[in-house]
């Protein structure tokens, strides 16, 4: 087993959100440096960076190569329930091959997922369109940087290399890598049974795992709608779009609230098709209907 | 006769494998212009240095004249940051550029992470009044012209653009500022010792070191009424700290004036930490970007 869970939890989780914030992410175990070291080499050097998939998620960069799915395909990104098999892909990947299987657990879907320099996925929710079974993600960061995060519950998380962590993505969320380098990591989504709830017997976090977001002052919201206001009265009104959807990784927002700026860029500037747009953006992303 | 960035509709097989294996930089030049064409406040787009004269190599840089209305240049200097940021990713923002000659405007420096390398963007922006000076004065190939690109501002207006950015160039440097022209230097004299070109390295070792100084100066007497080299041990060397900075600062300045690639990369190490001790907000409202620098630089030794 390449997995080691916690004695105890000793990791600092007193802040204001950190019961919320644990039920979205946490660390579940430790990963012995051999095996990652070895999966690592595996997704540099795999014969393909996949496909670009869930468009409507992200600003580009986010690419997918599936590892277990329904059809053996790697090109075949679409998630479903039931039992999947080894793709192609996965059968040139022994080490990461051995690590899945010394897991035990029960693989709806297992990809690699690699996020490039400068990609966010927009906030939004994971798995509103499969039944309602109890199901988590895990994450095993392969390459990453300090600068790729995930967003939610109001804090900025990054999950470190060495370590197996769980998401709960029903929850609201999204992602960047701001600066880059690339970051890997090798994503899976499985059923919740006894082997799982043996793996994550100790969610945590360590201290400076999760940052709290600072909540946006007034001043700051004219300033951000007046920069973007700028770039949309140049011309640039995808920049500027983008520029609000960036608030949602600066500060802890109402749920929805950066496509919310955008719906009140567009409202300022009389742009109603725009307005409604972004309104059916937001329901669709949040699957909030 | 305006060059053409974008592919010919039909290529014939030798036309694709040179389009398919084109400089990195074309792209990226293309991708500008895409998107500086997109908004009325642009009139024209040219491109000169390598890529103009069919030269450019893996480290060539991307040099583009971006000309823009007098009255809407100012905004665009303001929205031009958030512009590079959320439109290419650029990894830092734009360094204002001392190296280039006055040539009416204003230049910027851009670094883009790009298929794991960092490419150098120089943007120059210059008013639509002065394009025609600037163009016979240094001869760019012209890439994109905009509608109305022949209507002159009024000369209230070319006035007020002209003071905008006199006063733009007098705004002096805080320390997040020279920590950004820190790595842009860095990253500009490394790419000269790669290809050997001793003088200009030289010279920017030169103007590295004076950053850190500045650096210096800017953290610890941050109301200095003097420049340059003057009075640095009076104002600076009262403190300990400020004397430790000093002797670090001579170790700069006693160290080799063509650096190899390592006094380089240790000249750049020097500044970073002393920002760190004197300047920490601003080393840690860069945090990420440093160490994104690095691990590009890092890379780009492994390749060499």
């Amino acid at each position: 087993m390449a997995t080691t869970l916690p004695a105890t939890v000793t990791a600092a989780q007193t802040g204001p959100r950190s019961a919320e914030l644990l039920g979205q992410v946490a660390r579940l175990a430790d990963l012995e440096d051999s095996p990652v070291e070895q999966m690592r080499a595996e997704a540099l050097g795999a014969t393909t960076r996949g496909v670009v998939a869930y468009g409507e998620y992200q600003s580009g960069g986010w690419w997918t190569t599936s590892l277990l799915n329904h059809s053996g395909d790697p090109h075949d990104v679409v998630i479903g329930d039931g039992r999947p098999q080894p793709t192609s892909l996965l059968e040139d990947m022994p080490a990461t091959a051995r690590f899945l299987d010394s897991l035990g657990l029960d693989f709806m879907y297992v990809r690699l997922a690699r996020l490039e320099p400068h990609s966010y996925l927009w906030e939004h929710r994971d798995y509103a369109e499969l039944r309602d079974t109890g199901r988590h993600r895990l994450h095993i960061p392969l390459v990453t940087n300090p600068s790729a995060v995930l967003v939610t519950a109001g804090a900025r998380v990054h999950m470190a290399a060495g370590s197996l962590w769980r998401l709960t993505p029903s929850q609201a969320h999204g992602v960047c890598n701001t600066t880059g380098p690339d970051r890997i990591h090798l994503v899976a989504d499985v059923y919740a049974d006894d082997a799982y709830q043996l793996l994550a017997t100790r969610p945590h976090l360590r201290d400076g795992d999760a940052t709290d977001l600072p909540e946006m002052t007034a001043a700051e919201r004219a300033g951000l709608l007046a920069k973007a206001g700028q770039l949309a009265e140049l011309g640039f009104t995808g920049a500027a779009e983008q520029t609000l959807l960036r608030a949602f990784y600066t500060y802890a927002l109402p749920e929805g609230g950066a496509y919310d700026l955008i719906a009140e860029l567009h409202a300022g500037r009389r742009a109603d098709a725009d307005v409604s747009r972004w309104r059916a953006a937001k329901a669709h992303l949040l699957a909030r209907p | 006769m305006p060059t053409t960035v974008l592919p010919p509709t039909e290529l014939t097989p030798l036309e694709e494998l040179a389009h398919a294996h084109r400089p990195a930089q074309l792209a990226v030049l293309g991708d500008l212009v895409h998107a500086l064409s997109a908004t009325t406040a642009v009139t024209h787009l040219l491109v000169r240095g390598s890529l103009a004269t069919g030269t450019a190599d893996r480290l060539s840089d991307v040099d583009l004249v971006v000309a823009v209305r007098d009255d809407r240049l100012p905004a665009l200097m303001d929205s031009l940051d958030a512009l590079m940021s959320t439109t290419f990713g650029t990894l830092l923002p734009g360094w204002r550029d001392t190296i280039v000659g006055n040539l009416g405007g204003a230049g910027f420096v851009y670094l883009l992470p790009h298929d794991g390398h960092l490419l150098q963007l120089d943007l120059y922006l210059c008013p639509t009044s002065a394009v025609g000076a600037l163009r016979r004065r240094i001869g760019p190939r012209l890439l994109w012209q905009g509608p109305g690109a022949d209507e002159p501002a009024d000369a209230d207006t070319q006035q007020r653009t002209a003071r905008h950015l006199a006063r733009a160039a007098q705004v002096p440097a805080d320390c997040g500022h020279l920590l950004v022209q820190a790595m842009v230097l860095h990253a500009m004299l490394r790419k000269r010792l790669a290809r050997g070109q001793q003088y200009i390295a030289y010279g920017l070792l030169h103007d590295l070191n004076a950053t850190c100084r500045d650096v210096i100066r800017t953290a610890l007497v941050p109301h200095s009424r003097h420049h340059g080299w003057y009075h640095l041990p009076d104002e600076v060397g009262r403190t300990s700290t400020g004397r430790q900075c000093l002797a670090e600062l001579t170790q700069a300045l006693t160290s080799p004036p063509v650096p190899t690639m390592a006094q380089a990369d240790e000249a750049l190490a020097r500044i970073v930490r002393l920002a760190q001790r004197i300047a920490p907000h601003a080393t840690d409202s860069l945090t990420n970007e440093i160490t994104a620098y690095r691990a590009y630089q890092q890379h780009e030794e492994g390749l060499a």
